[in-house]
């Protein structure tokens, strides 16, 4: 029996809880992940690699934010600039 | 001089950090030991599983079991049964030279290229009878100090931690960032109370916002580290992290005081005075209180070795600096761009109003 994606998933309607189901299933892989004991972590996933892989990407997700921020006042800006003119 | 020269080398220093800090591999290390626990006077086959060491099978290994610094049983046979697998028979003799029943020893084992390595209390002997004078006279004194010396400076094999201890590059600079951030944003406090320039007092919100980013990046890394290797993503009973939410809300607090005074003037002069007391503050939350608590799980903290001895070595080291130097030097250029940009609006609004 085949079953297609809409019936796994029948919340699925477009980008945006597709985005939200992946966030969802990392972050349960992770979980299970980190919940075996700390040998078979060692061994069956590269020694906890994935620990560095999780920090270095929060990082780089935290200053993505603030760019983001920083962006918008800059285009506040912009548009008092244009709105004066 | 370069214009902004120490934007490019944060860049450089970062990159180098991450490369560097991700490629160069970890030493060898023993994972475990199996059976861990026999009796004295028996012939025991152990079974070796090893991290990051390739062994071949003609590959010249040797292991021990170290008793004291004086004495170690010397393996009889020994087998390669894969890269990270082991099989060394020991002769255990019927006395040890060790007046305790039941203790736990290290096994050391010594190989060609990956060099020598070990793993404290790897193994428990338990003695029938105890004669140590006898013992002593009987066993010959090994000599320690010819272990196989590694080809490479890989970085330590640390247990529980493995690879995750390159998060020292990421996690703990994130740290020092904020404090250097933070010392910053408490000079232009200064400068603000002595001349009353405006500007100054922009520079020093500028730097708190971006202390703020680093601590909340510190904890939301060292969580997922912690998650890993100590099996939770948060707890109250580590001093450390209640000392570093503490310092974040005393700092979120700064911002509820700014919102609060439609002054600008005395909003300055208010927050300027206020960020003197919570960095004295912090210092003694993040730098003191630590110190003083009987346990942490942090190397350097409440009788846990910190840094300069064995959790901190040169290796280590030549990644860690640069990585402190560079994670800084991002966070002055991020709170510069705050800085400009509050500037720019600043500039527009007396303009156009």
């Amino acid at each position: 029996m085949y079953l297609h994606h809409h019936q796994l998933f029948p919340f699925y309607n477009g980008m945006k809880v597709n985005i939200l189901a992946s966030i969802f299933f990392l972050i349960a892989s992770f979980e299970e992940l980190s919940a075996k004991d700390p040998i078979d972590v060692a061994i069956h996933s590269s020694g906890k690699i994935y620990l560095v892989v999780g920090t270095l990407a929060v990082i780089f997700i935290g200053i993505v934010l603030y760019l983001f921020s920083i962006d918008r006042q800059i285009t506040n800006i912009e548009n008092q600039i244009k709105d004066n003119e | 001089m370069i214009k902004n020269w120490w934007k490019y080398l944060a860049v450089v220093l970062i990159l180098y950090c991450i490369v560097v800090g991700i490629m160069r591999p970890l030493n060898p290390g023993i994972l475990q030991v199996t059976p861990i626990s026999f009796q004295s006077g028996t012939t025991q086959e152990l079974i070796i599983g090893t991290y990051n060491t390739n062994f071949e099978p003609q590959q010249s290994i040797d292991a021990f079991i170290k008793i004291n610094d004086a004495y170690g049983i010397q393996n009889t046979k020994l087998e390669v049964l894969a890269p990270n697998e082991l099989k060394a028979t020991f002769d255990i003799p019927a006395k040890l030279p060790n007046i305790l029943k039941r203790q736990g020893y290290s096994l050391i084992l010594s190989a060609d290229k990956v060099g020598s390595f070990a793993r404290p209390n790897a193994v428990t002997i338990v003695q029938k009878d105890l004669d140590l004078d006898g013992a002593m006279a009987a066993w010959p004194s090994n000599d320690f100090g010819n272990f196989k010396r590694p080809e490479k400076l890989n970085f330590p094999f640390r247990a529980i931690l493995y690879e995750s201890l390159r998060n020292l590059f990421y996690h703990v600079p994130m740290w020092f960032g904020m404090t250097f951030l933070l010392m910053g944003s408490l000079g232009y406090a200064v400068r603000y109370l002595m001349t009353n320039k405006s500007s100054f007092d922009t520079i020093s919100k500028s730097m708190i916002q971006i202390a703020v980013l680093y601590g909340i990046l510190g904890c939301a890394t060292g969580s997922i580290w912690a998650r890993g290797t100590w099996g939770t993503w948060w707890t109250f009973q580590e001093i450390k992290l209640t000392v570093s939410a503490v310092t974040l809300l005393l700092y979120f607090a700064y911002f509820l005081l700014r919102s609060a005074i439609d002054d600008e003037a005395k909003r300055a002069r208010i927050s300027a005075v206020y960020n003197i007391i919570s960095f004295v503050a912090a210092i003694f939350l993040l730098f003191v209180l630590p110190r003083m608590v009987e346990s942490s799980l942090h190397p350097g903290n409440g009788g846990n070795p910190g840094f300069g001895g064995e959790d901190l070595d040169n290796t280590l080291r030549t990644v860690f600096y640069p990585a402190v130097i560079g994670w800084t030097l991002l966070g002055f250029w991020l709170a510069q761009l705050t800085y400009r940009t509050e500037l720019l609006k600043d500039y527009f609004l007396e303009k156009y109003d």
